[in-house]
């Protein structure tokens, strides 16, 4: 909390001093800079590996769709995320072990997905903020012989449209 | 037993050939085709089709088209070929997944499923000019395509930020509607022949088992009732036979179900195989199955005698599909 704030006020000072120097370059485009998003989005959280934002998986036992124990303050920093950055634009991107036919595991991935969109709008994280999706079996190991192996392709993958 | 004559002129080759019942000792068909030699493969395959009708009374598969998926160095392809694996041609191809390609009825277009903009979205591409155009794209997946049989609609699957759910489309995309709707899984679906039923999968009663619906919504039955899981419908040209994927102890293979008995057939070992198409003469079911983390597509006929694999090009390759007669 103590950081995010620091970090908001040094970048605040820096684009007040920006303001005050008025730039006449009629080359720079129009709209919303990079800048902007930096800020507004906090990507910095996003992408700091001691950050828990940097953590984007959230695995599933067999035939479940439960949101585990383990994983909880994990889905709860990113609902909160969302919640509090009314710009923020999520995926929640399910998968399956490659067992079965494609289009069911289609469907399987969406169930965890949808999970963990639920356990996310309790926190506050609106579906106007988050789309949930599913790429089934596609992108799961084929050459998983145990359940040590299948059980890393029983995934949610988080990601945002800005990171 | 077939006896003939091969004569090759002018960049022309002519093929007379006799079809004679041995114990009867009587010629039963004799024909004569003709045509450029650059054809000989068509010819063989007017040849194979008129014997095995003579046979068997039923038009042969041997001129008709598959497609199938194929996956090499981390790119996809959705390829059409003759029934026997040759003359393969690319239809589209994609960094991303491609899934779920099914042939129109008149076998001028397919639907496919491409995850090229990161989650499932429906195509309709022309097999005459090569342009496709979105289907569906709405918010979470877009998949399953299956026609209706007079072509003029499609089944499909979409989830917004739900589970999948089945609905009916136009073509171009237009006139959506809910087939059915539940809090559970519904996916997979697929037309009877006179277009009064859609079978699908779903998982409503705990595990995928396949169910049955009237095509204008209603409540469904359950069809599957036999193994673990029942999932990946399909259904014969003269819609009595379904095909469809049994799990028992965690082996996956084809079995036919005649909705008439109620008797199931296992026709596959696996252990793991998926996507059953019969032929369109009904007598041949192509599949696909999965070793050491590759894919390949075999033929087995429905009486379970005889099997064929593919190999195509050693490629990886998955979801086939049978494409009907032309008419």
């Amino acid at each position: 909390m103590k950081k995010s704030l620091l970090l908001a006020s040094l970048l605040s000072l820096f684009l007040v001093g920006c303001s005050s120097t008025p730039i006449n370059d009629a080359s720079k485009p129009a709209g919303p800079s990079v800048s902007n998003d930096e800020k507004d989005l906090d990507l910095a959280s996003l992408r700091d590996p001691n950050n828990i934002l940097s953590k984007r998986s959230v695995y599933f036992d067999y035939d479940k769709d439960v949101v585990k124990a383990e994983y909880k303050d994990l889905v709860a920093a990113h609902a909160k995320y969302v919640a509090s950055h009314p710009r923020a634009k999520m995926t929640l991107t399910g998968n399956t072990d490659d067992r079965g036919s494609r289009e069911y595991n289609v469907s399987l991935g969406q169930k965890r997905s949808v999970s963990v969109k639920k356990s996310m709008n309790v926190l506050g994280a609106q579906d106007t903020q988050i789309e949930t999706v599913s790429f089934g079996e596609e992108r799961a190991d084929t050459n998983c012989k145990d359940d040590a192996c299948y059980g890393k392709d029983r995934r949610v993958d988080i990601s945002y449209e800005k990171e | 037993m077939t006896l003939g004559q091969v004569e090759v002129n002018n960049n022309r080759i002519k093929v007379n050939w006799f079809l004679v019942d041995i114990n009867k000792k009587t010629i039963l068909t004799t024909m004569e085709f003709s045509g450029p030699v650059a054809q000989y493969r068509a010819i063989a395959h007017k040849i194979s089709d008129t014997i095995y009708e003579k046979i068997t009374g039923i038009p042969g598969v041997f001129s008709t088209k598959i497609s199938y998926i194929s996956k090499n160095k981390g790119r996809y392809s959705l390829n059409v070929a003759d029934a026997d694996g040759f003359n393969v041609q690319s239809v589209v191809g994609s960094p991303q997944p491609i899934i779920s390609a099914r042939w129109s009825p008149d076998a001028a277009k397919i639907a496919y499923v491409s995850f090229e903009k990161k989650k499932p979205i429906i195509y309709i591409q022309s097999l005459v000019t090569g342009q496709r155009t979105v289907v569906a794209n709405f918010k979470g997946n877009n998949s399953s395509p299956s026609w209706a049989p007079d072509g003029r609609r499609l089944a499909i699957v979409l989830t917004y930020n739900a589970n999948s759910q089945i609905y009916l489309i136009d073509p171009d995309g237009s006139n959506l509607k809910p087939l059915i709707q539940s809090t559970h899984i519904d996916t997979e679906p697929v037309w009877s022949p006179d277009g009064k039923f859609i079978y699908f999968t779903s998982d409503r009663g705990g595990r995928p088992q396949i169910y049955k619906v009237s095509s204008n919504g209603g409540e469904p039955q359950r069809v599957s009732f036999e193994g673990n899981q029942n999932l990946n419908p399909n259904i014969s040209p003269d819609g009595k036979m379904l095909s469809y994927v049994m799990q028992e102890e965690g082996r996956f293979r084809v079995v036919l179900h005649d909705l008439q008995t109620g008797q199931i057939t296992k026709i596959t070992d696996g252990p793991f195989d998926e996507a059953p198409k019969f032929s369109p003469n009904g007598h041949v079911i192509l599949y696909a199955h999965k070793i050491n983390g590759s894919g390949d597509l075999s033929t087995v006929s429905i009486d379970g005698a005889v099997r064929q694999s593919f190999n195509i090009h050693a490629d990886d390759i998955r979801e086939p599909a049978w494409a009907p007669f032309v008419k």
